[in-house]
């Protein structure tokens, strides 16, 4: 089954039954030097630098994609309390860390109500 | 044209991209893509699609006016140009050096070293450069455009 992620740590609808532990997932990417060559010039004249749109967009997916495997080898139904960290390792890298609670589901009965 | 039916592996394939597949069958499955590489390249391809879908955005104006420019044949022969010269001289240079090094007044321990370094870090360099053209079909990850 697909996890699903929340930012938040109560899921409107759903009661949380148990609470499986941290589960994270991070990755660190760069591109090519010929990328970083253009960006440098991007960077004289401004406007975004799409290189690094996309290599931001690389790590995050990747990232997610690991901490969603972790979260599926615990056997959790969703992630809670999801939130990204970036930071810089290296010059042209970029790192993503995501961490989250992973959780256990189980539908309400009255779904105005809150889980708590 | 007659569409062909997917293999049992493409059907498996696509079980273990969607998390669909049980434990047990799962962990087999698992076994046999650190094994088969083929198996491993058709997950990475409908993990490309998946993240495709996942993170395809609406084109943004700015998106088909880069678009636009940069396929235009002007503006693809002056970067394509730029590109050769600036990978030819760099082809010179690193020449050049190499000649300036094996025919300066060094002892021959200096130059011996000097060269080691280079060939080293040269031979590093190619052995990265060919895990990365051959690991590139695995990473689905380059198709994530933002």
């Amino acid at each position: 089954m697909k996890q699903h992620l929340f930012t938040m740590e109560d899921i409107p609808g759903f009661r949380c039954t148990k609470a499986l532990g941290l589960v994270r997932g991070s990755s660190v990417r760069a591109r090519h030097l010929g990328r970083d060559l253009t960006a440098l010039f991007k960077n004289i004249v401004g406007g975004e630098l799409d290189e690094y749109t996309k290599l931001l967009g690389e790590v995050r997916e990747q990232a997610l994609d690991r901490l969603v495997d972790e979260a599926r080898e615990l056997g959790a139904d969703a992630v809670v309390g999801l939130r990204f960290v970036s930071t810089e390792i290296a010059k042209g890298a970029a790192e993503v860390l995501v961490y989250g609670t992973a959780v256990k589901l189980e539908p309400l009965d009255d779904p105005t109500h809150v889980s708590r | 044209m007659k569409p062909t039916q997917p293999t049992r592996d493409e059907l498996l394939a696509m079980a273990f991209v969607d998390d669909q597949l049980e434990p047990e069958a799962r962990a087999a499955f698992e076994l046999r893509l650190a094994k088969e590489l083929p198996l491993a390249q058709e997950v990475a391809a409908l993990r490309r699609l998946d993240l495709f879908a996942r993170s395809a955005a609406r084109p943004e104006p700015i998106d088909l006016a880069w678009r636009a420019i940069d396929s235009a044949p002007a503006q693809r022969a002056v970067i394509g140009l730029g590109w050769v010269l600036a990978f030819a001289g760099s082809l010179g240079l690193f020449a050049i050096v190499l000649f300036e090094l094996l025919h300066a007044h060094l002892p021959l321990w200096q130059k011996t070293s000097l060269l080691a370094v280079f060939s080293g870090l040269t031979l590093v360099f190619l052995a990265i450069l060919k895990r990365r053209i051959q690991s590139r079909p695995f990473d689905p990850y380059t198709s994530v455009e933002r």
